[in-house]
Order: C-alpha cells, then structure tokens, then sequence
C-alpha cells in the first residue's frame, strides 16, 4: 500500500482529467448531426441589412466556407459570456467561416440593445416565434450549430460556448491553424 | 499472523470484491440511439437499456385516464415506438429530447423511466404557456 | 461604494490575508521563529473580517437588488420573498464557495486562538498547540482559504460586473424556494466540510512534527462538531428531497447524495478508531489515513457535483472550477498520504488487535465504513470508469447501492450493538451472559417481525433494533446497577448523575439509538411503499390503498413570485392501513416565472406514527379545471426517519455541551469512555 498509494491518486486524477476533457455528457448527441442543416429564410435584423439583403437565406450561404449559427436572446445572460468572444472570432476569421446569429424569442428593441451593446457585427436574424428553435430540435439559448461547407450539420453546443470548445467546433469544420 | 487470519481475510476480502464488482455488473444500464440498437440488436435486447433521441413530431398520444404514453422515439434514421405509463413530465414534447430507460417488449420499447434532459440554466422563459394563461385558463372555467 | 466594489476589495483583501497567513506560517516553520508564528496568528481574525465583510457585501448586493451584481441579476429577484433573498448567498456556485470560504475563515481564526506562542507549559484549562506544531496547522488552513479565495478571485467571481444590468433578475432556483430546508441544508453542510479541515490540518502538523498522538484529543471536539453538522445537514437534504422533489422518496443514491454521504461514512470510520488511539494509543495510520480520505472526501463531493463529470438529475451547471477542485483534491491526497508514507515506519502500531475487544470492534466497525465509502465512490465512478476504458455510455442504477449497502449496513449494526459491549484488551467468560443476551434479543426480534408477517430483510432490520436497544439497555443499566450500590444512592439518582458525569458515553448510546433507528424506519420504508397514480374528475373518488380520495377542487393562486396551482382533496381511511389519513389535503404544482410550463410540484403530505400519506398532483386540466392526476404514496415510519435524525444529532450535541464541572474523575460503575 506504502508503494502504490500514488499512483492509485495519480490512476484517479488521471480519470477525472480525462472525464473534464472529455464532450458535456449530458449533451445528447444532436438528431442533426451529419445531416444536412434544415435551411430556411429569415428577415435580418436592420443593421445587417445594407450589408446582406432584406432577408438571408440559408441555403444561399451554404457553399464556400463553414457556417457556425447561434441561437441566443438579449433576455439570455449566458448569451452575454458568448457574445464578445463570438464577436472576436468573426472580426479576425471572416474570410474562413460564417457566424449567423439567430435571435430568438426576443423583441427587436431589446435584441438591437443587445447587438449595439457588444458592437456585434456578423449578421443576426429574428426569429420571434422561435420556430428555427423547433427546426433545430434546441433545449434553449445559447445553443450552437456548426455546418461545414457542404450544408451538413457537424456539431451541436447546447449552453454557452467558450473559446476551447469553439476551436474544436471549427477544427471539426476543417479549419486549422486558428 | 496466524493462517486462519490470513485465511479470514481473504474470505471477508473476496466476498466483498464478488459483491462489488458482481454488483457492478449486474447493475450496469447501458445508453444508446435507436440506430445503436438497430444495428447491435444483441445490446439492447432482453436488458435494461437507457435509449436516448427526440420525441418524433404528431406521434405523442397520452390517455389521462389510462395513463398510458405512447411515442415514436428516433434519432432521424432509426425510430422505435415507445409505450409509457404515466402522466408526462413537464418538458416532454414533440421535437424534444428524452432518454427513456426500460426494455424492448418485441419491436416496442416498454418504459420504467422517463427522463427529459433539460438544463434549467439556459432555458427559454417563454415558450409553452405562461403561469399567467394557465391562470386564465382555470379562471375562465370556474 | 456600491456592493460589488466592496464585495471585490474584500475578496482580493482576504486573498491576500490569506496569503500572508500562510507564508508568515511558513517562515515560522522554516526559521523556528516565534515572532512569525506571532504574526500570523494575528492575521487569522483580520482575514476572518475581511471575508465577513465580502459576505456581507453579497447579501447587500442582494437585499438593495443591485443586478449590476452577475451574481444578483443571474440568481435574484425583486419578487423573491426576504428570506429566500437572505439565503441567496449559498444558492449557486459563487456565492456557496463563498460561505465555505467565510466558514474556512472563520475555523482559522477559532483555531488561531488555540495556538500557544511563549514556550511555557500549557494553561491547564485547554489544549494549546505548540510553536512546533502550530505552524503547520495555520498552514494547512491558510493554504486551504487561500483555495477558495483563489477559485473566487480568479475563475468564480461571486462580485463579477454586468455591463447592462437588467431592471430584474431570473430569481433564485425555485427547486431552493420551495422548501425552508434549503435555506438550511447547505450551511450544515459546510460547517461539516470545513469542521473537518481542523483535525485533517493538526494531522498533518503531526505527521511534520513527529508528535503522533496529542491531535486526536485535541481535535475530539472539532472532530464532533463537523460530524454533528453533516449528518444534520444528510438528514436535512433526505427532508428535503422527500417533501419536494415530489417522487415520494428521500434518497436515490444520486451522484450528488452520494457526494454528501462519502465525507459522512469516512468521518464516522475516524471517529472510532480515534477512540482506540485516545485509549490505547492504537490504529495511528489509520487515523492519519481516515481523516485525510474524509477531508479529501469534502472536496471531492464538490468536484463532483460542479465539474459535471458524472451526470445528475439535479441540474448545477458545470462551472469552470471542476479542474481547480480536482487539483486540490489530489493536493490533499497526495500531502496526506504522502506524508503518512514518510512516517509509517514510525507509527506502526505496537500491539496487536485482538478481534473479540473493543478495539476490534471498533476497527472493524471503520473498516466497514470505510469500505462503504469505497463502495458508494466505485458506484459514483464506475460509470466515468466504463466510458474511459469503453466508450460506452452507462448509468449505475440505485439497485447495485442498495445491494451493497444493506449486507454492509447489517454488519454494522452487529457490530455497534456488541462493540460497546465488549471490554478493552482482552474477552473474559463474564461477559458471554451479556453476549447471550443480545444474540436472544435478535433472535426474538427477527421472530416477532416474521409473525407480524414482514419480509425477512424487514424482520431482521426489527431484531437488530431491538438488539441494539438491549445492548444500550445492558450497559446503562450495568453502570446503574453498580453505582447505586457502591455510593447507596437509588437507581433514578445514579442513573442521572451518571448520564451527567460520563456525557461521551451516554451521548454515543443515543446516537447509536438514533442510527438504529435510521436503519428500521429505512428497511420499513423502502419495502412498504406503495404508489398508484390515477385521473379524478371533481367529486370522482379513488380508493386505493386503505383510502378513499375525492377530488373536490382544482384552481389556481398568485402568490407573487409565483402561480401555484392547487388540487383540493378529501381524504378518508377507509380500513386499517388508511388508519390517520383523514383530512383536507392540498397538493401544488407552483409555476415559477424562470422555468416557463414546467411546474415544481408542491405535495401534500400527512405524517403519522406508522404511514405517511403523499399526494402529488401530477396533471390537471388547463383548459376548465375539471380534473386531476393524482399520485398517492403511501410509505410507512418516515416520521421516525426524522426523528432518527434528530435523535442522532441531539446526541451529538449532548457529548458536545460544556460539562459544567471542571473535574472529570471516574466515579464507580461509570466505564471510561
């Protein structure tokens, strides 16, 4: 016992490092995953509009580069931990990939405050009914999807993503070097 | 030490392992998809499994007198029918996650347990009825 | 000043109090310099304060609704009712590492006191630590506070800033509202966990000091005291989660039950091997080994229960602290066990243990709990364990604990009943009378039950209780006996003054009553329990189980922060096992802004001597209010559960309460305890 008390702990934190590491497992594997990401056309919220149209569609993006959609709210604070860093990685990457936020259940007031708030600047639609929600088969907000370039679904984040598990959402889109 | 303590605690020992670790195996419920199941019939016959993936949409058909919850749990590919009994827990829906524990009964999975995974962190104040349209609801019965 | 610049100066100050403490500690230590140990014995009290005050400032942030506070806005409302806004601090992540810290603090400083700086010889009135000791100890619990003020400082800021502070929050966790016991259950809870920090820190300070022996008396009372708390705060949360959680049970053996109970059954292991080494300086490894897993144990539980490793039912989110707790726990392991390796050539215990003494009981009674720690932490794991050697994903259901648990849980019993029973050192022949005694009480019990038509498991969970009665009943009564006759005074008088005089040993007969107790009404309860749901219509009735329910309402109340949705039920006994149930019973599901459809269920409950009546209401009609799903379970003596609870900590106190007078001699009959 004198001699193998350590590596016995040693044996338990390596487990429990590993069990840290390793995906949410609460998260249930998303029905979409490896399927093509149900498309639809939404109304862009009105600072995106010059820059995007009217109305995005999804399908129209799908193609040159991997898509990360968010769901979130300005009634959601976990949104708010998310929203900087969603922010700072369109900023530096937004010739590689796509962010598309989509509001959900939310006014268009309170959703405007929130996008002048954090200055963001990839491009968000409003979905009020929170029928994309259903589409995407979401617990709630923030939950993240990510699409590779061939439209299908690669990986679901439920709850607020941070940096870690955003690299790995985009290396899984083929994104490298990040 | 004398031989019958040696032999005492090897006795104590070894039964305490075999209850453990027979317990352990004896207990293990294993998770898996319908296409899991599908695939690998061997697993998730004649044992207790959890089986994991949303509630098919128009397929919900609860009786309140009965009790009885019948669904179509799929995970897109594979469906199976599910048979409940039980009033719903609150957050079970059509498009939702559930993970249903029990056992197949033919090419029904019969239920014991009727999870729906939900985190109360991040959950959409809005959606299904209100408190305050429940209130109306009932008080327009009265 | 507002709440979150305080609440954060006063964090950060702590930190660095803390932080002082504990390399003041350790210069004392390396240069054998009083002057240092002086200092920082000083700065205990100040860093107690100093954490007092950021407590207070997080209670201010919430009474004042100050939702520029994240911690305000994400766990607080402007409805929430004053009391629940009181016991917001403990009721997520930031704020309860917050109190353990405070609590942490607060045990510094008590054991600060104690510490003895001129080299003079003790005091006589209490028990002083060395300067060779002290040192260590202020160290491990400074290092310890300056975990927690760290994990707050850096990773779980209870102070943290909103930019845009919303005009409301999202309210406390309704599961928290619902019940008072919640307000109560956490802080019991940390008192626990902190209490053992004490015993674990003189442990270590005596493995470094080389002095094996003095910790154990010294930390008697800290030991008791964090034993007391836990397993009130054990007997709270079961309260808890058999008056809310609304599926008419008390214990799941869910990943965060179990995190509770580990700390609990290695504690209760320490407990009694400490007895031996007090006695006969005996069972040292152990001991050093039983507080470190125990101490260790507190640490992992909330590992568990926040880094999400294993899944839960109950929902806590999986902060980021998981990794910073598993450092600590492993920090704690490897010292404690470290150290111990380093010394266990010379703490081998010198005499050998003879199983038929008291001391032998005693072993193997912490062996036994020790062994069901193990278990319940295998279970906890085994999960996490297949998944990393498999891929596979499984759960480990409640069966394989209570498989487990209940042979475990028998040889227990055996075991408290006869122990205290068995002289010191060595068995002669007077005490085989006492020995057949109690074998004809089990024998009797167990008979008694299988007439009455129990189960086997049942009948024999009566035999060993009234096993464990007899043996109670033997020694007190030996003792009595004795007494009344050497001093001739009557048998009431030598029974009181006894009970007064040898308080450790009265005190342990009752919680072992109590844990007795705990054990029949659960044999009881898990067997006899009787569920049935059913759809009622008004004025539709039900009879099921001795009962006959008539539903005679469904409506609805607003209760500010929250509608409650009531279903008005007539109850009354129809034959002997509805014996009680008669009355009015209004069962809730409350529906609280936060969570949206999904109801939190409110049941009625009736408690009675033998069966206890649930009522649940399960579904009702939201469009007209004309039924109800009702679920009735009928579960026999969790009333006595209760009360077990109560009896085991009001034992617990009673050891604990200051003895009024100051010599403690032997008076005859009264064993030493």
């Amino acid at each position: 016992m004198r001699r193998f008390w350590p590596l016995l702990v040693l044996a338990l934190g390596g487990l429990f490092w590993w069990g840290l590491q390793r995906p949410d497992p609460n998260a249930l594997p998303s029905v979409l995953v490896g399927k093509p990401a149900p498309t639809f056309e939404r109304p862009l919220l009105q600072p995106y509009r010059a820059e995007w149209g009217d109305r995005l569609e999804l399908g129209e993006q799908v193609g040159s580069r991997p898509i990360l959609i968010n769901f979130w709210a300005s009634w959601c604070l976990p949104c708010r931990d998310e929203a900087p860093l969603l922010e700072a990685y369109w900023r530096r990457y937004r010739d590689r990939l796509l962010i598309l936020g989509v509001n959900v259940q939310d006014t268009e007031a309170k959703a405007l405050e929130f996008i002048r708030e954090y200055g963001l600047s990839f491009p968000s639609v409003f979905d009020p009914k929170g029928t994309l929600g259903v589409d995407y088969g979401t617990y709630g907000v923030p939950e993240t999807f990510v699409i590779d370039a061939e439209g299908k679904v690669l990986q679901r984040h439920a709850g607020p993503v941070n940096e870690a598990v955003l690299r790995d959402m985009l290396r899984k889109a083929g994104l490298e070097g990040l | 030490m004398k031989p019958k303590h040696i032999i005492g605690i090897v006795v104590v020992v070894g039964a305490l392992a075999y209850l453990i670790f027979g317990g352990l195996g004896q207990n293990l419920v294993y998770f898996y998809t319908p296409s899991e199941c599908l695939q690998n019939q061997a697993n998730c016959q004649n044992r207790q499994v959890r089986l994991g993936g949303l509630v098919k949409a128009g397929t919900v058909d609860y009786n309140k007198d009965t009790l009885d919850l019948r669904f179509v749990v799929t995970d897109g590919v594979t469906e199976f029918p599910v048979q409940a009994k039980g009033t719903p827990p609150a957050l079970f829906g059509e498009n939702r996650g559930v993970v249903i524990e029990g056992k197949f009964q033919g090419g029904t999975f019969v239920s014991t347990n009727l999870l729906v995974k939900h985190s109360e962190g991040y959950q959409a104040p809005k959606e299904g009825y209100t408190p305050e349209q429940i209130r109306k609801l009932i008080e327009e019965a009265e | 000043m507002t709440p979150g610049l305080l609440g954060g100066v006063a964090l950060l100050a702590t930190l660095v109090l803390s932080l002082v403490g504990l390399v003041l500690a350790g210069l004392s230590w390396w240069a054998q310099d009083r002057r240092y140990l002086e200092a920082a014995r000083r700065v205990a009290p100040v860093a107690f304060l100093s954490a007092l005050v950021s407590f207070g400032a997080l209670e201010w942030a919430l009474l004042t609704h100050d939702f520029s506070v994240r911690y305000v806005a994400l766990h607080h409302s402007v409805k929430d009712p004053l009391w629940v806004t009181l016991v917001t601090p403990w009721a997520a992540l930031e704020g309860s590492i917050l109190l353990w810290g405070t609590l942490q603090a607060m045990y510094t400083w008590l054991v600060s006191r104690r510490v003895q700086v001129q080299g003079s010889a003790t005091t006589g009135r209490t028990l002083l630590l060395d300067p060779w000791r002290a040192p260590v100890a202020l160290g491990v619990l400074f290092a310890t506070q300056v975990f927690f003020f760290a994990v707050m400082v850096f990773v779980a800021h209870p102070f943290d800033a909103v930019p845009n502070p919303p005009a409301d929050g999202r309210g406390t966790n309704p599961l928290l509202q619902n019940h008072w016991m919640m307000a109560v259950h956490p802080v019991l809870m940390y008192l626990g966990f902190v209490g053992l920090s004490v015993p674990f820190a003189y442990a270590v300070a005596a493995m470094v000091a080389r002095r094996y022996q003095s910790w154990i008396f010294e930390t008697r009372w800290w030991t008791l005291v964090a034993w007391g708390f836990l397993t009130a705060a054990i007997f709270a949360g079961k309260w808890w989660s058999y008056e809310i959680l609304g599926w008419g049970g008390y214990w799941a053996w869910d990943p965060v039950e179990n995190a509770s109970i580990i700390p609990w059954l290695l504690a209760t292991a320490f407990l009694h091997t400490t007895q031996v080494q007090e006695r006969r300086g005996m069972f040292k490894p152990w001991n050093f080994a039983y507080i470190t897993l125990a101490f260790a144990a507190t640490v992992f539980g909330t590992f568990l229960t926040r880094s999400g490793v294993v899944q839960s039912v109950h929902a806590f989110g999986d902060g980021p602290v998981g990794s910073l707790f598993l450092a600590f726990l492993l920090g704690v392991l490897a010292l404690g066990l470290g150290l111990l390796s380093k010394v266990s050539g010379e703490v081998r215990d010198a005499g050998e243990v003879r199983w038929r003494t008291r001391e032998g009981a005693l072993l193997a009674g912490s062996l036994l709990f020790g062994t069901m720690a193990f278990v319940v932490v295998i279970g906890t794991v085994w999960p996490l364990v297949v998944e990393a050697l498999s891929g596979a994903k499984v759960s480990i259901g409640a069966p394989f604990f209570n498989q487990v648990s209940a042979p475990l849980g028998v040889a227990a019993l055996l075991l408290m009943g006869v122990g205290p029973v068995l002289p010191w050192r060595n068995t002669g022949g007077e005490i085989r009378r006492n020995l057949v005694v109690l074998g004809v009480a089990l024998a009797a019990g167990t008979a008694a039950g299988l007439l009455l038509g129990l189960t086997l498991g049942v009948a024999l969970a009566v035999g060993l209780f009234v096993y464990n009665l007899a043996a109670v009943a033997l020694m007190v009564g030996q003792g009595v006996r004795e007494r009344s006759r050497a001093l001739g005074v009557s048998r009431g008088r030598a029974f009181l003054e006894l009970a007064s005089s040898s308080r450790r040993r009265f005190g342990s007969h009752v919680v072992h009553v109590g844990f007795a107790l705990a054990a029949l009404t659960i044999a009881f309860s898990q067997t006899y329990r009787f569920e049935e749901s059913k759809t009622l219509r008004l004025g539709e009735s039900w009879r099921t189980a001795g009962v006959e329910m008539t539903l005679r309402n469904v409506g609805v109340e607003d209760q500010g922060n929250r509608q409650s949705v009531y279903a008005r039920v007539e109850v009354r006994g129809v034959d002997r096992r509805g014996l009680w149930a008669d009355g009015t019973y209004t069962t809730r599901l409350n529906f609280y802004p936060q969570m949206g459809n999904q109801g939190l269920h409110a049941p009625d409950l009736k408690y009675t001597l033998y069966n206890d009546y649930y009522l649940i209401l399960q579904a009702f009609d939201t469009e007209r209010g004309q039924w109800a799903t009702l679920r009735l379970v009928v579960t026999p003596l969790v009333l006595w559960l209760w009360v077990a609870g109560a009896v085991m900590a009001l034992g617990t106190l009673y050891i604990l309460w200051p003895s009024p007078a100051p010599q403690r001699q032997q008076a005859p009959g009264g064993a030493p305890a």
